[in-house]
This record gives structure tokens, sequence and C-alpha cells, in this order.
């Protein structure tokens, strides 16, 4: 158990998001992860057929110029966004939060 | 993000081998690299997909895990004081597209 007021229950995920996205191929999809209570950890992406890291915080880690990390800046959301979608990016992406146990929301990308 | 301008694309030196440790010791994984340029090398524990590491920044929030590195050849993952929950698959990537990755059993022994 924690000392610190507010660390049990936080970082906490808004479950309000979409969990399964479609986006036509071509075109840009976006995978919200809204996070309260972040404190100090990270909010990372993770693609799940390979295991890439995709983003950490606002770093975008992915050599693909497609990926990119969009955080609006007075908002909680930590965007994924992914241009000129193709058929392979289709699968399980990971919005993981850096505490230890790590927490994470998990969203089903389809493009068609 | 700004890549390094390089006539070659990292790759894996050596295979990243297996280990086993004692519950309570430390584990170290070395990662070696050649050719790295501008690319990082990124840690994470595949089964349970638990982001451990980029580069020189732990992300984990687990305080027995630690990073070091010699020179750009040479990248660790260093878990002090293993626990049995540390068991399982570890890799070690680097941000190329495509991506490039192996990865390692670690096994936890008790004494």
């Amino acid at each position: 158990g924690g000392s610190l007021a507010g660390s049990e229950s936080g970082p906490l995920f808004d479950s309000t998001t979409e969990r399964n996205v479609t986006v036509l191929v071509g075109r840009t999809a976006n995978l919200h992860c809204r996070v309260r209570y972040l404190g100090n950890r990270t909010v990372s992406w993770i693609r799940h057929r390979d295991v890439h890291i995709l983003t950490v915080g606002r770093y975008t880690y992915a050599s693909d110029q497609r990926f990119t990390i969009v955080k609006s800046r007075p908002t909680e959301d930590w965007t994924l966004q992914i241009k000129f979608t193709q058929a392979r990016d289709a699968g399980l992406y990971e919005c993981q939060v850096s505490t230890q146990p790590h927490r994470s929301q998990f969203i089903r990308l389809n493009v068609v | 993000m700004a890549v390094t301008e390089s006539r070659y694309l990292p790759e894996f030196e050596r295979p990243l081998p297996n280990q086993t440790v004692t519950l309570g010791a430390e584990a170290v994984l070395s990662c070696h690299v050649a050719h790295l340029g501008g690319y990082k090398v990124g840690w994470i524990k595949s089964d349970s997909k638990a982001i451990q590491a980029i580069h020189t920044h732990v992300i984990t929030h687990n305080t027995r895990v630690t990073v070091r590195h010699f020179g750009h050849t040479v990248w660790q993952l260093i878990i002090a004081d293993v626990q049995r929950e540390d068991e399982g698959l570890f890799m070690c990537q680097i941000n190329t597209d495509p991506m490039k990755s192996q990865v390692a059993y670690l096994r936890v022994v008790v004494p």
C-alpha cells in the first residue's frame, strides 16, 4: 500500500473511448487513450503483431513515419495516429501506463 | 525522428543468450548491436508487453530495473534482486523500419 493520497486510485483509463476502431485503407486511424491521474508515469503504445514499441510519452520511437503521438494539451488524451493505413496495420494495439505492475488498455484496429 | 545518415543499417552482432538466475541475484541481459547510428535500443518483456527501457531511459517504475551501455555496441538491461515474476521472455529491439528484434528467456531458479 502507498502512503501518498491518490496513489491507490490513479492512473485510471477513461472507459468511454472506442476499443474497436475501423478505418478505410489509406485513411488516417486515430487510436485514443485517455488517462487520468497520470502523475510521473509514462504513456506508451505497443503493436502486438511484432511487440514493437511505437511511442513512449511524447517521443515517437517507431521510424515508420506514418506513426505519431498526438497529445492535445488541455486533455488527457494520448492519441496514436496512423496515417495512410495499410491492411497489415490491422490488429491489436496496447496503450500502457508505466506503473509497477503496468496498466493497459487495448484497442483493435480493423482496416477495410 | 532524426536518424544519423549511415552507410550501414544497425544489426545484431550476436544472439541474446538465455539466462538462468538464482532468486535474489542480479540478471544482466546484453544486446550487442553494430552500426547503431542514430537508432535506439529498446527493452520490453515480450510476454507481458511491459516496456522496460528506451535508450538510456528506464520507463518501467519497477525500481529494480536499470540500463547500462558500453559505447554504442553493448546495451544492457539489469534486473536487481530477481523475483519469480521476472521470469519470461525479454526482447531487445532497434527502431529501424522494419523494426529488428531478438528475444531471450530469463529463468529464475530457487536455491
